[in-house]
């Protein structure tokens, strides 16, 4: 860049107003949240089907719709049309019938957790999906590998435990009782009737339980995973009625300040996925806004080999695309780093050695491009988390300890974006 | 350069410092891709800007083809621990990189990388 070219630019940053400041978003990449395959989930008529199978029906009823997770492992696409219908809790816990979005589905090898709780309900999840709990009198997310045995876990209050041939329900008043059990194969069996009453006349007390965690065990997994997108209140559940629900940090950011997300999160370590904005952010501190546009960028890699997403159940023609959509991302996310960002943000897991996670080259490109730069140190909601490891790597930038998961000082988070970037 | 074909070998080209200096930008990209999707092993006496690195991952995830080209392999030894000067940062100067080693993807794997000692091994 030419000298006075330099000066105006940084000039113009320094006075520059009105148009969204653009952020971008850079780290490794991290797990996310799904279950297992055969995890069966609760619909809104009452039933309830493996979470593979509501994938595939959704994907028979919505077959033209683009795969938008530009990952090479994974596919996430629109399925409102397909109008499938969960039970979702709200912020106030009460339980409200919801459209499921969007359909999620990835080749995961790794860990999952077996999360038990004390009527017997069991789930599969991964370590980092997330789960409504009750915590110091308030209420929290927490993911699985977070959990402790009396860990105390939302659950439906009218999901039953085992299915029996004839259960009774109240949730319409049908019957004009008061207990809370339902139909055949589902919970608020009431709602195979009238879906759409599902949770709506209850108080939160009667909807939610908590139930003790009572085991958690780790298996080995190599198969597909699934994810549901439920709009607004991102949660649904289990057929025991469990209550899940998953975050990420750009999501979270989006989620806060627009009610919607970026986009799904990724569970293949290292993999690459299309770079995706969220524009017009606005955030409001201290009676003034900021607008920002949110760049969530992949990982950045050197090498993509479509034989690698051969071994994930594909066939060639799929990986080479994939793969094919992988470079774009990653080239994308190094354009936009150049010519397109007004600020970053780098997210490190605070559990983590930084040294051992970052990629070098990636922050020094950053450190060199004169822009204002934030630390994130996310997962402060874990006992191993130490901020003052990240503190020491980076004694240059401002660090801010955060848990995007569980909600953690998202105001100082939201404080420091506006106080660089704004 | 002389150009030596052989099938029972791997060719390492040693670039110094100067000949890197001549060259422009996109012209240093291309010298490093083009060698290195002969198969053979860069090595830069001085490395590369982090603009140019940018650059290179963006030039090579444009040019990364299916049983063709897989990518690279790149590893220096880290920058020079130095808060850049307020000038350094108003002007975009960037301190100069160390050596550099880049290679073919699909044959060449960091074994071990610390501030002094970069090992590889590197497969035919």
């Amino acid at each position: 860049m030419g000298l006075i070219a330099s000066i105006k630019g940084s000039i113009s940053r320094l006075f520059s107003g009105g148009e969204p400041k653009r952020i971008g978003i850079y780290g490794p990449p991290n797990a996310g949240k799904c279950l297992a395959a055969d995890e069966e989930i609760l619909l809104s008529d009452g039933t309830r089907r493996p979470i593979e199978e509501i994938y595939s029906s959704a994907r028979e009823a919505c077959p033209d719709a683009p795969d938008v997770s530009g990952s090479s492992h994974e596919t996430w696409f629109a399925c409102s049309d397909a109008d499938i219908r969960v039970p979702s809790l709200t912020g106030d816990l009460t339980v409200v019938p919801a459209t499921v979005s969007h359909a999620f589905r990835q080749r995961y090898r790794g860990e999952m957790y077996r999360v038990r709780t004390g009527s017997d309900s069991s789930v599969v999840v991964s370590p980092e999906h997330p789960f409504i709990v009750r915590s110091d009198g308030g209420v929290a997310q927490r993911r699985a590998d977070a959990l402790s045995v009396e860990s105390r876990v939302a659950r439906l209050s009218s999901a039953p435990t085992p299915p029996g041939p004839r259960l009774r329900s109240s949730v319409s008043g049908m019957d004009g009782t008061t207990d809370r059990y339902v139909a055949d194969g589902g919970c608020l069996a009431s709602t195979a009737a009238s879906p759409t009453s599902i949770g709506t006349t209850h108080s939160a007390s009667e909807d939610i339980a908590w139930e003790s965690v009572v085991s958690i065990e780790v298996e080995e997994y190599d198969g597909a995973i699934y994810d549901l997108t439920v709009p607004e209140h991102h949660t649904f559940t289990t057929a025991d009625g469990l209550v899940v629900h998953n975050t990420t940090l750009a999501n979270r950011i989006a989620r806060d300040w627009t009610g919607d997300a970026v986009g799904p999160e990724s569970h293949v370590p290292h993999e690459t996925r299309r770079a995706r904005r969220k524009e017009n952010v606005e955030i409001k501190r201290n009676g003034s806004s900021v607008t920002i546009d949110i760049v969530d960028t992949p990982g950045v890699t050197t090498k993509v080999d479509y034989n690698e997403f051969l071994e994930h159940d594909m066939t060639k023609e799929d990986a080479v695309r994939r793969s094919r959509e992988a470079t774009e991302g990653v080239a994308e996310a190094m354009h936009w780093l150049r010519e397109d960002v007004d600020g970053v943000v780098y997210v490190l897991d605070s559990t983590t050695d930084p040294f051992t996670q970052v990629n070098t080259m990636l922050v020094g490109i950053i450190e060199s491009r004169d822009l204002p730069v934030l630390i994130f140190a996310n997962k402060i909601d874990l006992d191993d988390s130490s901020i003052q490891r990240i503190v020491n790597a980076f004694p240059q930038h401002e660090v801010v300890p955060l848990s995007a998961l569980e909600g953690d000082n998202m105001d100082e988070v939201y404080n420091k974006i506006a106080e660089y970037f704004g | 350069m002389a150009d030596i074909t052989t099938n029972d070998g791997v060719q390492i080209d040693l670039v110094s410092r100067e000949r890197m200096q001549s060259l422009r930008s996109m012209e240093k990209i291309r010298l490093i891709l083009d060698g290195v999707r002969e198969g053979n092993i860069v090595i830069l006496e001085e490395g590369l800007s982090p603009d140019e690195e940018s650059k290179l991952i963006e030039v090579t995830m444009n040019e990364i083809s299916p049983d063709e080209f897989t990518g690279i392999e790149i590893e220096s030894y880290p920058q020079q621990e130095s808060k850049p000067g307020f000038f350094s940062r108003l002007f975009g100067r960037d301190p100069p990189n160390k050596l550099t080693v880049i290679g073919p993807a699909n044959r060449i794997e960091t074994l071990h990388k610390d501030e002094n000692l970069i090992q590889a091994l590197v497969t035919q």
